[in-house]
């Protein structure tokens, strides 16, 4: 092999992952490098080629791999969504409990870190899937009781008329009647509950508000609105996908720093405006917030510690 | 539900992603590879997108690159390595035999030797990268190196990966001439 074939295809390489990236990805430079040489694009693909097939050995072995296998050789699945599978990745420890002193009967709590999912399940079978930075609580022995303390978390309960499961929010009370849902508290106390399955009952002993699947609840300093909403919009967080109706940008701002783990500030001027559609999730920080950014045509600007929202017209360039 | 704002930007792009596809296929049907495209991009999920022009260069080139597996599958049986291939869709996947999956052993080892012989650190950051799916910024930053660092590793690997694959190519076809030529080391 000639050295010229040698960059060449050390250049195939170079285009191959930039191209994999979607911030660097510059395709009309792309176009102009398969251009220049006929044969550009032929390495170009072998190294697509080797890419690929090394994952079809890596998955072809772990298909046959026996259960029984020994430690050495562990189990390598090929992960397809990156940043997704990595803020999952970091829960996969288990259950972070722990008893609490103060309340009984024995209640413990389980919470997450900014940006860690959990999937808990009861012993009845329902499971409870917690967002980044959230807690709830837990009682040993009576899997129809749950509080949200903080956070989102998705409900899917197994239900039983004669046994409701209930989840307390503050002074609220939300019992289930054969149902998925979702509640969301945000920092400043306002409940979202959103129903996808089934029904939700809002606090059965006194206001008794039947919440319908393909409706949502909102509770803000004793104010309670009821609104529609699309069925398959509900929990999408678990998917790494967000999806709005009208949602203020503050409310986008808490969700994104909430599966993120990184802080974001919202300026005054935009917390209110509104946006319709989706916020999809996929990579780090850093890809995902200028894209928001463009998405909801705002300017994103990284700080200290974090992320600034503000209007766009400010920093017109 | 559809909002065509996905496809209007195609439309703009046309003449464009007609030149990358006859590029990227050796001239073969452009036009037809185009209306595939098109029927995808129908097909997706409404919602914005932030960077459409250079989706829809990603979105084609996947294309091209599924067709061409495809076709390769369907032509080379018995080339081990891409015999095993099993379409860029993993659930689609059928269970390779025992054979198979004993040649892919094989030859995953060789693949991972040739990997861990370039050092540690390349080998942690092509398999986080190749295995753990992770981006080379989130490499950049969990590694503490910069980003065209994480490259540099990248590139080593993968080029040991593209020889390799020549190498195991070379072999099932000719078995004799195991280890003679095509694959000269990384000058490094």
């Amino acid at each position: 092999m000639s050295p010229s074939d040698d960059q060449m295809r050390e250049a195939a390489i170079a285009w191959y992952l930039r191209l994999r990236e979607p911030a660097d990805a510059d395709w009309d430079g792309f176009m102009a490098w398969l251009e220049a040489d006929p044969r550009h694009d032929a390495l170009y693909q072998e190294v697509a080629d080797a890419h690929d097939g090394y994952g079809d050995l890596v998955e072809a072995v772990d298909a046959h791999r026996p259960s029984n296998d020994n430690v050495q050789t562990n189990p390598r699945r090929l992960k397809f969504f990156a940043g997704i599978v990595t803020a999952a990745a970091a829960s996969v420890a288990g259950i972070v409990g722990y008893p609490m002193l103060t309340a009984s009967p024995a209640t413990y709590a389980v919470e997450t870190q900014p940006g860690q999912h959990q999937t808990v399940r009861l012993d009845d079978g329902t499971r409870i899937e917690l967002n980044g930075d959230t807690k709830i609580m837990l009682r040993k022995g009576d899997a129809r009781f749950t509080s949200l303390d903080r956070g989102e978390a998705t409900f899917t309960v197994v239900h039983d008329a004669s046994d409701p499961f209930e989840v307390h929010v503050g002074a609220d009370v939300y019992q289930d009647a054969g149902t998925v849902f979702d509640i969301t508290r945000d920092n400043n106390g306002a409940v979202e509950t959103a129903v996808s399955h089934g029904a939700v009952l809002y606090n059965p002993g006194s206001d008794a508000v039947r919440i319908e699947a393909g409706r949502v609840l909102r509770t803000d300093r004793g104010r309670a609105t009821l609104a529609s909403i699309d069925t398959a919009t509900v929990g999408t967080w678990r998917d790494g996908r967000l999806i709005y109706k009208q949602a203020p940008i503050a409310r986008i701002a808490s969700d994104v720093s909430r599966n993120l783990g990184v802080p974001i500030r919202v300026s005054p001027d935009i917390a209110a405006q509104t946006f319709s559609g989706v916020v999809i999730l996929g990579g780090d920080d850093s890809t995902i917030l200028p894209r928001i950014g463009a998405i909801l045509d705002i300017s994103v600007a990284r700080e200290a510690d974090g992320w600034h929202m503000s209007s766009r017209a400010r920093d017109s360039r | 539900m559809t909002d065509g704002g996905l496809e209007a930007i195609l439309m703009l792009n046309r003449s464009a992603l007609l030149r990358f596809l006859s590029l990227r296929s050796g001239g073969a049907d452009p036009e037809d590879l185009l209306q595939e495209l098109w029927l995808k991009v129908q097909s997706l999920e409404a919602g914005p997108i932030a960077e459409p022009r250079a989706y829809l260069f990603k979105m084609a080139d996947n294309l091209v690159h599924d067709r061409r597996r495809a076709d390769l599958r369907r032509n080379s049986r018995d080339d081990a390595w891409s015999g095993l291939g099993r379409g860029a869709s993993p659930t689609a996947s059928t269970q390779p035999t025992p054979e198979e999956a004993l040649i892919a052993r094989q030859q995953l080892r060789l693949v991972d030797e040739a990997i861990d012989a370039l050092g540690e650190r390349t080998a942690l950051i092509f398999r986080s990268y190749r295995l753990e799916g992770m981006g080379q910024r989130e490499i950049a930053d969990k590694v503490g190196i910069s980003l065209s660092a994480v490259e540099k590793h990248l590139q080593k690997a993968y080029r040991a990966l593209t020889d390799m694959k020549d190498r195991l190519h070379a072999d099932s076809l000719n078995p004799r001439r195991r280890g003679t030529e095509g694959h000269e080391d990384v000058a490094e």
